[in-house]
């Protein structure tokens, strides 16, 4: 009945998804800034040429210093000065103090255009020149914070160096990257734990579902007033369901009931009726009905089992329950010239059904009294552990009829006709809602033995 | 002996009712459970047979309610829910033995005669089984009718066994029984009693003699020709 459950391992939670999600919308969202930024240098050429300009110029300026005899002086570094010596027709730059006296200048023939004076200057001055080989930009910006007056002019005819695209970079990490990844990881953060905790009943519901145990009934998720909608709708679907499947067991329980009376009343008033009869052939009949008696038994008892599950389990000494049978079954073991004995070797105390695992276990008995031959010995052994064994000294079973030994009304052999194969099938059953197993073997020496192996704690101990 | 037997099966009843006379009871009939109580209002009963699933409601339920107005005639319930959990319950509402549709006759006067028999109900003094009788105030013990002599404890241990012959009695019981709380009890002393109480009976030529069930008890039942 119990079904084996799904790793969870194996399926993302609600909470890993959605958060991938959000992730995904972030990513999704700072592209879209990235491409609206390049979009925004890209249609005007202009801004981005006097990014890159402006750039190249502070990068001198922050090279100038004033020397002893209170004028400029540049100390541009090597791998500075590589790029005007290594790019002769791609860039230029002059340093021109207040006197209009150069300070310093490299490829000064890119200077197609009338720079203006020092006095003059305005803080930015920019062109663009045309010319056979393509446009020269032309940039003049005043550093008066160096020295008064003080102008540097950087001309750009073409950009072997890419300092476009480093300028764009640049502009993309301070407008978009800055800014805006603190704030994608902020709302990132607040959104997931705000969806951890809307979905919090619904773990608490997922997880009351998870214990519950389906053979047991009155059993019920909590639908509390803090439930969201859309769990409440669900947690009272699973209600309802659980609702229906008590409904089914009692009706089970109930028809049972109805059953037996039904069976058993006329069975009684023919066995009454022949005690009247008497004679031989009444005999003969009269072991019929005590046949088909023991076949009813069995069958009631297969649907018992079922709801019987529905109870509470009780604590429940293998011991006793091994030495109830014998203690029942010695009697009518003796009449049929068979031997019964016991042994405790130190069995557990589980949790469970304590008639059903007795009647399982007398079936197992009863069986052994039709395998084992006249004068033969059957032991039923409890323990070590949660452990009882009966074992015969019969003509043990054979291999082949084995796997389905079990199965209801399967015969493992014609000499255990009749209720034998379905008392065999309440055993598997009985075992079953234990959460136990049942297997059968050859016992050294010849002969069988059937071990019923319960859980070592019981298997409807309560969560913590 | 005067009986009231509540069944609502016309012809289980008759049968019943039919074989229960020839035991030599007085049996009165009812198929409901209202009649059954109008008529133990009236009639003294020495014994109440008791279906359990009547037209009328659920015998279990009556039987708590009945026992609960502290009425204390034997009742033994007749029911064809032979469940595991009905035995039980039908013991802790009050029943003092349960029967289980189909039976035949000679089982259902047998466990008619138990429920009577039991403390409270008329004491018998002589128990028996095959060609042995016990005196329970004489203790006197008798193969075959002729009288042999043992033991204290041995009679004791032939007593218990007796009352439940045929069935196993767990050792636990016998040495509750036989030895006080005084006693030194040797893990021994019960199968030594037996033992001799075996060889006693059976050199009396006895017909039940006293089976081990390992692990168990013991039983008394006919002993087996030789």
């Amino acid at each position: 009945m119990r079904m084996p459950s799904a790793r969870p391992a194996q399926r993302p939670s609600v909470t890993r998804l959605i958060t991938r999600r959000l992730i995904l919308a972030a990513g999704l969202l700072m592209v879209a800034q990235v491409v609206l930024v390049a979009m925004h240098y890209g249609w005007d050429g202009r801004r981005l040429g006097v990014r890159v300009a402006a750039n190249e110029a502070e990068r001198i300026a922050g090279h100038i210093g004033i020397g002893p005899e209170g004028r400029p002086v540049l100390a541009l570094p090597e791998e500075h000065v590589e790029r005007y010596r290594d790019h002769r027709a791609a860039y230029a730059f002059r340093v021109v103090d207040a006197d209009g006296a150069e300070v310093a200048g490299m490829n000064p023939d890119l200077f197609t255009v009338m720079l203006p004076e020092p006095a003059t200057a305005p803080d930015l001055f920019w062109r663009v020149v045309p010319g056979p080989q393509g446009e020269t930009r032309v940039l003049v910006q005043r550093f008066d914070r160096i020295a008064p007056g003080l102008l540097i002019a950087i001309a750009i005819a073409s950009d072997p160096d890419r300092l476009a695209w480093v300028a764009l970079l640049h502009e993309v990490v301070d407008h978009v990257a800055i800014p805006m990844v603190p704030l994608a990881l902020l709302l990132l953060a607040v959104n997931v734990y705000a969806v951890r905790r809307s979905l919090l009943p619904l773990a608490r519901a997922a997880g009351e579902a998870a214990v519950l145990d389906a053979r047991r009934g009155g059993l019920r998720l909590s639908a509390g007033d803090d439930l969201p909608r859309e769990v409440h709708a669900l947690v009272g679907a699973v209600n309802a369901a659980l609702g229906r499947a008590d409904e089914v067991l009692r009706f089970q329980r109930e028809f049972t009931a109805n059953v037996a009376h039904e069976l058993r009343t006329p069975l009684a008033v023919l066995l009454l009726q022949l005690d009247e009869i008497g004679g031989p052939a009444a005999e003969a009949a009269k072991s019929d009905i005590q046949a088909m008696s023991r076949l009813v038994d069995q069958l009631l008892r297969v649907a018992q089992i079922e709801g019987m599950s529905a109870e509470p389990p009780t604590d429940v000494d293998l011991a006793e329950v091994g030495r109830g049978v014998v203690q029942q079954l010695a009697p009518i073991a003796l009449d049929r010239g068979r031997e019964t004995e016991f042994r405790d070797q130190s069995a557990s105390i589980i949790q469970g059904h304590r008639d059903a695992i007795a009647g399982a276990v007398r079936n197992l008995v009863d069986n052994a009294l039709r395998a084992a031959p006249k004068g033969s010995l059957i032991t039923v052994s409890a323990g070590p552990g949660p452990v009882i064994e009966v074992c015969d000294q019969g003509p043990g079973i054979d291999p082949a009829l084995r796997r389905d030994l079990f199965d209801r009304f399967a015969q493992g052999d014609r000499r255990t006709r009749g209720s034998a194969g379905l008392g065999l099938a309440i055993v598997a059953k009985t075992m079953e809602i234990h959460d136990g197993s049942v297997t059968v073997a050859d016992r050294p020496g010849g002969g069988t033995l059937f071990r019923l192996v319960f859980p070592d704690q019981g298997p409807f101990s309560e969560p913590p | 002996m005067r009986v009231l037997l509540v069944e609502d099966n016309e012809r289980l009843s008759s049968l019943m009712r039919g074989g229960l006379s020839r035991g030599g009871f007085t049996v009165d009939v009812f198929d409901l459970l209202e009649d059954a109580e109008a008529a133990l209002d009236t009639v003294d009963y020495d014994l109440i047979l008791l279906d359990l699933g009547l037209p009328d409601g659920d015998g279990m339920d009556w039987l708590k309610r009945f026992r609960r107005g502290s009425r204390d005639v034997p009742v033994l319930v007749v029911t064809a829910r032979g469940g595991l959990t009905d035995r039980v319950a039908g013991l802790d509402t009050g029943a003092d033995d349960y029967l289980v549709k189909p039976f035949e006759m000679d089982e259902l006067l047998a466990r008619c005669r138990a429920v009577l028999r039991r403390p409270g109900a008329a004491l018998s003094t002589v128990l028996a089984a095959g060609n042995v009788t016990l005196d329970t105030t004489s203790r006197q013990v008798a193969v075959a009718g002729s009288q042999i002599d043992a033991p204290r404890r041995e009679t004791d241990l032939l007593e218990v066994l007796l009352r439940r012959s045929g069935q196993v009695v767990p050792r636990a019981v016998l040495e509750e029984r036989l030895y006080g709380f005084d006693d030194e009890v040797t893990p021994n002393a019960l199968e030594a009693h037996v033992s001799r109480l075996r060889r006693r009976l059976s050199d009396a030529a006895a017909d039940v003699t006293v089976h081990t069930v390992r692990g168990v008890g013991y039983l008394l039942r006919p002993a087996v020709a030789p």
